[in-house]
């Protein structure tokens, strides 16, 4: 891992094109401007972890659906009823 | 009708089908997977990178939603649904980075439409992964995070959309959600017509 010391108003440059700026510090909190291309996603690390966590949570339920799947297809189900088994 | 000797090698390949046992309702089911169908997901789905092989499956018994079913883990599986069913007005933005991963071009319409007026198809389908919970109104669909299909390519992706201000959990039958589908709630009350004060 990589440390750096940064003050407020220096960046550091990762790849060619991203920079990340150091704008203001308070207490716990740091505020940081990031430049980078579009093609370039930024996310917070902690919905990385919850998009996870969700997926995880929607495979447990597939694998055994509660008995409640059925109300719950039939709130979602559109127009017509759905076929018959 | 072509033969399927007449077929050159590529559409016979693309019809090739084996079965493999996956997981429904707590019991191994037998499920046909063709060739042609399989998505290649070149990042996984998030979390789950290592899943590359997806299938879409429609399934009476889950009518309106489908599996997506993975090949490498017969036991992993997600209930998905078009989002339309969901939020009527759902809008994807797909971020030029998921378009090169998904081998979109620029032109490709960004409207998960299921279907043009000249009945032509778009290029991609659109799933969001629902999460069915013991208290049905606890019941929740991604709309944060969908899975981006492109049809023709049959490449897969699932897109964070941050900056979408759609939820991860979005309640199914939520009556004050926007862009609920009608039929699962009771119509909205209207407000009661007081407009802001003069400035």
């Amino acid at each position: 891992v990589l440390i750096l010391q940064r003050k407020i108003g220096q960046a550091i440059r990762i790849g060619d094109n991203v920079e990340v700026v150091v704008l203001a510090v308070s207490g716990d909190h740091v505020r940081l401007g990031i430049e980078a291309p579009r093609e370039v996603r930024v996310l917070r690390h902690e919905l990385v972890q919850e998009v996870e966590a969700v997926n995880r949570d929607a495979s447990a339920a597939a694998q055994a659906p509660p008995a409640s799947l059925g109300a719950v297809l039939g709130a979602i189900t559109p127009h017509r009823p759905p076929p018959l088994q | 009708m072509p033969t399927e000797s007449d077929l050159p090698p590529s559409a016979r390949d693309s019809q090739q089908s084996h079965s493999i046992e996956v997981l429904r309702f707590g019991r191994q089911e037998p499920l046909e997977v063709t060739a042609g169908e399989v998505l290649t997901f070149p990042h996984g789905l998030v979390g789950m990178e290592h899943l590359r092989q997806f299938v879409v499956v429609e399934d009476p018994r889950v009518y309106p939603c489908r599996w997506l079913q993975s090949l490498q883990d017969p036991a992993l599986a997600f209930l998905i649904v078009e989002p339309v069913v969901i939020a009527a007005d759902y809008r994807l933005d797909l971020p030029d980075q998921d378009r090169r991963d998904l081998a979109l071009d620029a032109s490709a319409s960004a409207e998960p439409s299921p279907a043009t007026a000249s009945g032509e198809s778009p290029a991609f389908d659109v799933w969001v992964i629902v999460t069915v919970r013991p208290q049905p109104e606890q019941s929740t669909a991604n709309l944060l995070a969908p899975v981006v299909v492109n049809r023709e390519r049959r490449l897969g992706k699932q897109v964070v959309m941050h900056e979408s201000g759609y939820s991860l959990r979005h309640p199914l039958a939520a009556p004050d959600a926007p862009g609920q589908n009608p039929a699962v709630a009771a119509p909205a009350p209207r407000e009661d017509g007081r407009a802001d004060p003069p400035a």
